[in-house]
């Protein structure tokens, strides 16, 4: 059904990050969202608030949900813990009525270096992202070593060719 | 204004070394933290990180003995409550800064009585974020109502609360916002839970002797 311009919905766009190990599809997305919001709010809310995976960009996104309903949607987001049973956060960053401008906020590089370091005497195979935030590569093998550290933990940091 | 979380568990009770919680705090909107365990002396972080001990399953005989022990070594004592009879010994024991965990203590475990003695010694009530997050359905709700008793009787004795997110990994890390969105299922008045988030500074400051009223 086509609608005059002035009977459409509003629309809130929140700009999201993503912290787990893994990248994620829309459609993953999606489904932890929705189940987050029906958890909290059940489907009459869910229904009102109508959230949608706009776009995915590595470890951002844009979610848009029906004006004035933005705060139930943000608390639904804080409250999702795993995305496709994988452990992971949702931060909400900013809210906007377009979504040219979040675009406009998303960080131009947030790829991750691959690199070698040394802590605690063990080498160890690590990702280094910004601000000198460094994550292990594998999970479980190391038990006397922190998972996640910084460059300040290690003894030695080189990078991969 | 001083905006810290209440309590987070690095390695190796968990997956995260201490700079690195104290990095994703401050870039989150933290001024600082508190970590449940010993941190290396002379090493300075991103934000200030005060530490804990957090007393659990400590019989109640002993329980002022293991206080007056953390304190020599650790800013703050946490101790985990349990029952009420437990809980009046909590906060009757000195050197106690705050009381946790207490989503998982029995029905009438936090009462009025309690509620009047945290206020009189200025013990903190430790509300973490993680049930909020992880529990579903009934579990959760049954978290939500627990809160709800404890902030009305915060607000009626006011007692401090501080809010934690109990963090053990990167993922369970939340930004003040983020914990004034998921407590605002439990209490509207967000100038409470900004309060809340702010309150270790003053349980942490507190000076002088207690006085009974």
């Amino acid at each position: 059904m086509r609608l005059r311009p002035s009977m459409r919905e509003n629309f809130r766009y929140i700009l999201v990050r993503i912290t787990s190990d893994s990248v994620f599809e829309s459609r993953d997305l999606y489904r932890s969202i929705a189940e987050s919001v029906v958890s909290l709010y059940g489907d009459s809310i869910t229904a009102q608030i109508w959230p949608s995976v706009m776009q995915v960009s590595g470890s951002y996104a844009i979610i848009r949900c029906r004006r004035g309903l933005e705060h139930q949607l943000e608390t639904a987001l804080c409250a999702i813990s795993q995305i496709q049973g994988i452990p992971a956060a949702i931060h909400p960053l900013r809210t906007s009525g377009t979504i040219r401008t979040l675009k406009e906020k998303i960080p131009p590089c947030t790829e991750k270096r691959c690199a070698k370091a040394v802590i605690s005497g063990v080498p160890c195979d690590v990702l280094v992202s910004m601000q000198g935030r460094i994550d292990l590569k594998e999970k479980g093998i190391y038990h006397e070593i922190p998972r996640y550290i910084t460059e300040e933990d290690t003894e030695d940091l080189y990078y991969d060719e | 204004m001083h905006v810290f979380d209440g309590c987070v568990f690095p390695y190796p009770s968990g997956t995260v070394s201490i700079a690195r919680y104290a990095r994703e705090l401050s870039s989150l909107g933290f001024s600082g933290c508190i970590a449940a365990g010993m941190a290396p002396e002379n090493r300075t972080y991103d934000i200030p990180v005060w530490t804990a001990r957090y007393l659990t399953e400590v019989p109640a005989r002993l329980l002022s003995r293991e206080a007056g022990r953390a304190i020599q070594v650790n800013d703050l004592v946490y101790v985990q409550a349990k029952d009420a009879g437990y809980n009046r010994n909590i906060l009757t024991t000195q050197g106690v800064h705050v009381m946790t965990d207490l989503h998982t203590t029995p029905k009438d475990g936090f009462d009025r009585y309690c509620a009047q003695l945290a206020a009189e010694r200025e013990i903190g009530v430790d509300l973490s974020v993680r049930p909020l997050i992880e529990l579903r359905d009934g579990a959760r709700q049954k978290v939500i109502r627990r809160y709800e008793e404890i902030f009305t009787l915060q607000n009626r004795y006011e007692f401090p609360i501080v809010l934690s997110s109990h963090a053990a990994d990167i993922t369970h890390l939340k930004s003040p916002r983020e914990m004034i969105r998921l407590f605002s299922l439990v209490w509207k008045d967000e100038s409470l839970l900004w309060e809340s988030l702010e309150s270790i500074c003053l349980i942490k400051n507190r000076t002088g002797p207690v006085v009974e009223i």
